[in-house]
């Protein structure tokens, strides 16, 4: 049902096109939907890898970073356990073992030493002495050890200050304290076992580890405090920053985080004993789904994807819409009236049968319509058979009172004239209910109907008849000149002194056919005289002519024998009128071949 | 039937396609990013990098993280003008793409510049404000850490004090810029200033002696220059005949032998500076300029005065001793 308004926009469109968005609108949101989805799933998942693969790595780092802290302790246990807890260093020296140590280990170790509680060097390796004015006993390291006895203790990186030091040359530490029990002669005392870690060493653990693009890996202390990053001396200067408060509050794991607008992975791994943490830090941007490119081909896998499924649509559409549209060409041309128009059949199965639907509609409506036709002549021409048998009784009359009338006044002879020519008239105009008669009796027809209206109106005029003899026996018809030579004679002859008026009848044939010319010398008619004898508005009337109009005349022509034939009227005020009648050039047996087909 | 119009949107589509095509997967249209070395050229004011080791370890990490590289030159003579404006000459025509200099004296490069340009970036290192030759500066106010220097020397002595200004000759705008803030504070507080010039034997040790003979007297050095000043605290370590009577060291720089001479205790008061940030700003500064992206820029840091105490405290520990 046709909703006038209601998505009105649609119908400026053809089929096609409108097939043809539906296909492409409904392909691109399942492409967005489908690309959107899996680029989210893409990166999700590569996400995830990352992460994992940042878990590994910092498990892999930890592990190295435990293995290297574990040989320090181990170290710390030897010295101690090995060493220190077996000497009475009243009477012995320990300098060989710790040497021997040292120089086993010295690519971590800066320096070992061994302090008493009251801060007194008790020995040092390779350091000599204690830094002039240097109490030990003030460092809260060293105080840190004494309190908790149990403990390892690790400071955070420092500038090795205890010892004192020729050159131009400083170095950076991690000291690993512990306290020690220290045996001298029969009494034992706490003491403290220094060991400078060289940062250098612990630092080129850790140099050179990225995390994915741009990612990378640091370590800060249990309070926060870094103990490495590659960018350490910049945040020191506050020339960079690094979410270090955030870190801290970190257990093991993974966390996403927003750290100077930047979206940041983070992974997190405990390094054993010392309470540190390695943090590995890799910003979304090294995501190698992220960049740029990678987002251009996205939208050009997506746009390529559209491109082919947009060609499909319009093949598609056009093979379903191009049946259609050939169909509404021909329903196009039938509705023009063209009913013989070819009627496209082609397409799906349902546009096919529509076709044919048409077609055979047209068929019917053809075959219906020559019906109507046929009925409508086969009415027009019983009507005017009808017209044409009917004589006006006026015209009976006249003719009757004129013969009385020559009785009376004895002219016999005359009188018979006029009788024949009326017997000639009727038999003629009976014909055996014939429409189509021959020249010659259609010529005999008027020419007794014009001796009898001379003899009327007492010779005011006068008639001739010239017919070419082939055209004799050609067909004629009936009733058709003698309308015509009526109205000469009541609108041109009525008015004519005696003798004056002319009726002339020709018969031609020519090579276009059969043509008849009723010519006189009346009072001639205006074109609209004439236009209204063609229309029937100005027929004799009734009660005076036959009864059978010039329009009448002009319509059964047509009606017999086809649109290409009629008559013409031409006119001239005070001139005189000549009405000329075209038929076909047609013998008795050839007009009956020609309806027969 | 596809119409004409229908015809050139699949074309213009296709064309964008090739398009999106070239852009995503080649290096037509969107080049990947490059990472090229920027040459960039550092020269001193001096004869030895002695004073810059900081520097070029902030130098060396900016040279590290933006793929720069670094030459430092040092001149074959301290405070020559115009050796220095000749390697700079000499740089920029090895392929320099950005040069850093702390000018022995401005003025004279400023002349020679303008004559004929260098014609790439130049950064100034401790300029006294961006001059027009310049596209950046990196400096500390040198003549107002002068200024403080002499208030936390004019606040610890009394100015009946001699003040022995001791330096090494050489001309330098840092150092003359120093001197006056110096000057100007002492002189104001009432202090006697007595100048020095000279080095450890030909100078210094004299004024030294001339405390202890003929008349004993008492006096506070100031050294105006790092070189002056350690050669001074060698002096005071060497001999212990003039440490009654030398009341303070002071002075400027951020060497190992200067911190270690303040560690000991040779010298009472320093004025130092973050030379490793510098450093970094200035080699950020001329990658900057070699890429193309450097903007009129005047960077100011700060100094610090600071005693034997302070090198333990965190803040200066990791701003004097950076980690390499």
């Amino acid at each position: 049902m046709e909703q006038p308004g209601k998505r009105s926009w649609m119908r400026q469109f053809s089929i096609r096109t409108t097939i043809y968005v539906y296909f492409t609108v409904s392909a691109l949101v399942a492409i967005l939907l489908i690309g959107v989805s899996l680029y989210g799933r893409l990166t999700s998942q590569m996400t995830a890898t990352i992460q994992e693969e940042n878990q590994a790595l910092l498990n892999q780092v930890n592990l190295s970073v435990d293995a290297y802290l574990r040989t320090i302790m181990k170290l710390s246990d030897s010295l101690y356990y090995g060493v220190i807890k077996n000497a009475d260093l009243s009477a012995e020296t320990v300098n060989n073992e710790f040497t021997l140590l040292y120089d086993n280990n010295k690519e971590q170790v800066s320096n070992i030493a061994l302090l008493s509680k009251e801060g007194e060097l008790l020995e040092a390796v390779p350091a000599a002495r204690l830094k002039p004015g240097l109490d030990v006993t003030e460092e809260e390291w060293f105080q840190n050890t004494l309190e908790r006895t149990d403990n390892l203790h690790f400071t955070t990186p420092h500038v090795q200050y205890l010892f004192d030091s020729t050159g131009n040359q400083y170095r950076w530490v991690i000291t690993l304290s512990r306290a020690v029990e220290i045996t001298r002669g029969t009494a034992t005392d706490q003491g403290v076992l220094l060991i400078d870690i060289t940062y250098g060493s612990f630092q080129q653990l850790l140099d050179n580890i990225t995390l994915g693009n741009s990612g990378y890996l640091y370590v800060i202390s249990s309070g926060g405090d870094l103990i490495y990053h590659p960018r350490m001396q910049l945040i020191d200067a506050g020339l960079a920053e690094e979410n270090v408060q955030a870190a801290a509050s970190y257990r093991d794991g993974n966390y996403r985080e927003e750290y100077r607008g930047e979206t940041r992975d983070i992974s997190v791994k405990s390094v054993g004993y010392t309470g540190w943490k390695l943090i590995g830090v890799s910003p979304e941007r090294g995501i190698a789904l992220n960049n740029l490119k990678t987002k251009l081909f996205i939208v050009f896998i997506v746009a390529f994807v559209l491109y082919i499924l947009a060609l499909i649509n319009s093949y598609i559409s056009t093979r379903i819409t191009v049946p259609i549209q050939k169909l509404e060409k021909s329903v196009n041309a039938l509705e023009a009236g063209d009913l013989n128009a070819e009627i496209h059949i082609g397409g799906s199965y349902e546009i096919q049968h529509l076709g044919r639907s048409i077609r055979d509609m047209a068929e019917r409506i053809q075959t219906l319509m020559k019906d109507i036709v046929a009925e409508h002549e086969s009415k027009r021409k019983s009507e005017f058979d009808t017209l044409q048998s009917q004589i006006n009784p006026h015209f009976l009359y006249n003719t009757l009172d004129i013969i009385v009338w020559m009785i009376e006044n004895e002219q016999k002879d005359e009188a018979v004239k006029v009788v024949t020519a009326l017997a000639r008239f009727f038999r003629i105009s009976l014909s055996k209910g014939k429409s189509i008669i021959p020249v010659r009796d259609e010529l005999e027809h008027v020419r007794n109907y014009l001796m009898i209206q001379q003899k009327r109106f007492k010779n005011k005029f006068t008639y001739e008849i010239d017919a070419e003899p082939e055209t004799l026996e050609l067909c004629s018809l009936k009733l058709m000149l003698q309308p015509l030579v009526e109205n000469s004679i009541y609108h041109g002859m009525e008015f004519k002194m005696d003798g004056d008026g002319e009726i002339l009848i020709q018969v031609r044939r020519r090579e276009d056919g059969l043509w008849f010319t009723v010519g006189d010398n009346g009072l001639g008619m205006t074109e609209e005289q004439v236009e209204s004898l063609l229309t029937g508005e100005a027929a004799v009337h009734s009660s005076r002519g036959s009864g059978i109009g010039v329009k009448n005349v002009n319509e059964r022509i047509r009606l017999y024998f086809g649109e290409d034939y009629g008559l013409s009227i031409d006119s001239e005020p005070d001139e005189g009128t000549t009405v000329t009648i075209h038929l076909p050039a047609l013998t008795k047996e050839e007009l009956r071949e020609k309806e027969g087909l | 039937m596809i119409t004409k119009r229908e015809k050139i949107i699949w074309a213009v589509y296709g064309a964008a396609l090739v398009l999106l095509f070239l852009a995503s997967s080649t290096d037509l249209i969107i080049k990947e990013r490059e990472n090229p070395v920027y040459p960039i050229s550092v020269v001193i004011e001096e004869d030895s990098d002695d004073q810059y080791v900081n520097f070029r370890k902030g130098m060396d990490q900016a040279a590290m993280e933006l793929n720069a590289d670094v030459s430092f030159i040092t001149l074959y003579e301290s405070s020559q003008a115009e050796q220095q404006l000749e390697m700079l000459r000499r740089e920029k025509q090895d392929g320099a793409q950005a040069l850093v200099v702390a000018p022995v004296d401005e003025g004279a490069l400023e002349t020679a510049l303008e004559a004929e340009p260098l014609e790439v970036p130049l950064i100034l290192s401790n300029g006294d404000g961006l001059a027009e030759y310049a596209s950046a500066e990196v400096s500390v106010d040198i003549r107002e850490m002068g200024r403080a220097l002499g208030g936390e020397v004019a606040g610890r002595h009394g100015s009946g004090e001699r003040i022995l200004l001791f330096e090494n000759g050489e001309e330098t705008s840092v150092k003359g810029r120093f001197e006056e803030g110096l000057r100007e504070s002492l002189s104001q507080a009432g202090f006697e200033l007595v100048s020095v010039s000279g080095d450890r034997e030909n100078g210094f040790r004299n004024a030294l002696e001339s405390l202890c003979y003929p008349a004993e007297q008492d006096a506070v050095v100031i050294a105006l220059d790092p070189d002056s000043l350690l050669e001074t605290a060698e002096l005071l370590e060497e001999s212990a005949r003039y440490r009654p009577y030398v009341k303070g060291v002071y002075g400027r720089g951020t060497s190992i032998p200067v911190l270690n001479a303040l560690d000991e205790g040779w010298i009472t008061g320093l004025c130092v500076t973050d030379d490793f940030s510098a450093g970094y700003l200035c080699a950020r500064l001329a990658v900057d300029g070699a890429r193309g992206t450097l903007k009129k820029t005047e960077i100011s840091l700060p100094f610090y005065y600071i005693e034997r105490e302070a090198l333990r405290e965190p803040r200066y520990e990791k701003m004097l001793y950076p980690i390499e």
